[in-house]
């Protein structure tokens, strides 16, 4: 059995026509499941574990970016298969894991291939692809027995999965490491730019005054101090063949 | 000959320490290494390090080889060569297989070149010597 949660924007009439057609296609693949609409009342985790109790073994996720990673941390807490549904033509999550835009996604969430791979953990939330330290001068990063610490003008961005149009196949979401990059703000990463890469699966950021915040996936905050860790191989995800890894 | 690897040439590093940014501690890394910041500790590696003109380096370093270009305070132990360009400055022992140095560079230290490297003339003590001779 499938769970199946919907984006709350859905309920937008410019999403009418995509979801009949999404929802058409789950009923020619006989993919029927049990659906939760999402607003702020409605309790993700709740919904999963009666889900499981029944019999669910996958959850999708029909919707953007956002809503992906919102319903990551319930799915990675109670173990499911987590399969996506884009309505976003420009979802980088998408372009990742090499799933069309809209109906057309259904056909892979068929096909169900299914790939482990690694998630980031920042205190007890996780992440999917980055997280980033803008205020990055006031931050010292602690890996093994070295500490890092960077000037003014540039901002840490530690790296699961690559979101970048031009990086897309340059970090690896199955090898159990994080890229941590040191750029300038403002500029742009380049292959001849000067920038910091360095590869380890644990870190600790602290700071040396008050908190600075840290923003995982491009939409959530965390202050510090936060401890960033690698959960290797520990989602299950459904993937097209086109996936970047 | 001496190779001239200057800093640009970043293909195949693993790990590049930028010049933005300041290391302090026990670096152990694996595979190559750019280093064009500051770094305070240690540095050890198996692969190839590469120290840039800017690079502040105050630590011993081990690797598997070297191309230096900056200020290193330390002593160098490599297994295989070590590269020095006319801009570097190092104040301490190198221990290679094989060494090019560029005409202009700044060292202040042993070199040690081939699989041994000579150790330090025994201090004697004037006890020993005494005791020697049975006095």
């Amino acid at each position: 059995m499938y769970l199946y949660i919907y984006d709350s924007c859905l309920k937008d009439k410019k999403y009418e026509n995509l979801l009949t057609k999404i929802e058409a296609r789950i009923i020619d693949l006989d993919m029927r499941g049990e659906v939760l609409k999402m607003n702020l009342l409605k309790n993700i985790s709740q919904f999963l574990k009666d889900g499981i109790k029944k019999g669910a073994h996958t959850v999708i996720v029909i919707g953007d970016d956002k809503t992906f990673s919102t319903v990551l941390e319930s799915a990675m807490l109670e173990n499911i298969v987590m399969g996506y549904i884009p309505i976003d033509k420009k979802s980088k999550f998408s372009q990742i894991f090499g799933i069309p835009y809209g109906d057309l996604a259904c056909t892979i969430i068929g096909g169900g291939i299914v790939e482990k791979i690694d998630i980031g953990k920042i205190n007890n939330k996780f992440f999917l692809g980055s997280v980033v330290v803008e205020n990055s001068h006031n931050t010292e990063l602690k890996i093994d027995n070295f500490k890092i610490r960077v000037g003014r003008g540039n901002k840490i961005i530690i790296k699961n999965i690559d979101f970048e149009e031009e990086n897309l196949n340059t970090s690896n979401p199955t090898d159990g490491l994080f890229e941590i990059f040191v750029e300038k703000v403002g500029g742009f990463m380049s292959k001849n730019s000067k920038h910091t890469l360095i590869k380890t699966n644990d870190i600790l950021v602290t700071s040396k005054d008050s908190s600075v915040p840290l923003v995982f996936d491009g939409v959530q905050t965390i202050n510090t101090p936060a401890q960033i860790s690698i959960a290797k191989e520990k989602l299950n995800i459904i993937v097209g063949s086109n996936r970047k890894f | 000959m001496f190779k001239k690897e200057g800093p640009q040439n970043v293909k195949n590093m693993e790990t590049i320490i930028g010049e933005s940014v300041i290391l302090e501690g026990e670096f152990n890394g694996h595979g190559n290494i750019v280093i064009e910041g500051k770094l305070t500790g240690n540095l050890s590696t198996d692969g190839h390090v590469l120290i840039g003109e800017r690079a502040e380096i105050t630590a011993n370093i081990k690797a598997g080889s070297a191309f230096i270009s900056g200020k290193v305070v330390g002593n160098i132990t490599l297994s295989d060569s070590i590269d020095i360009a006319k801009t570097a400055n190092i104040q301490g022992d190198i221990k290679a297989n094989s060494i090019a140095v560029e005409s202009g560079c700044q060292i202040n230290g042993r070199i040690s070149i081939g699989s041994k490297i000579p150790e330090a003339p025994k201090k004697i003590l004037k006890q020993e010597i005494l005791k020697e001779r049975g006095e």
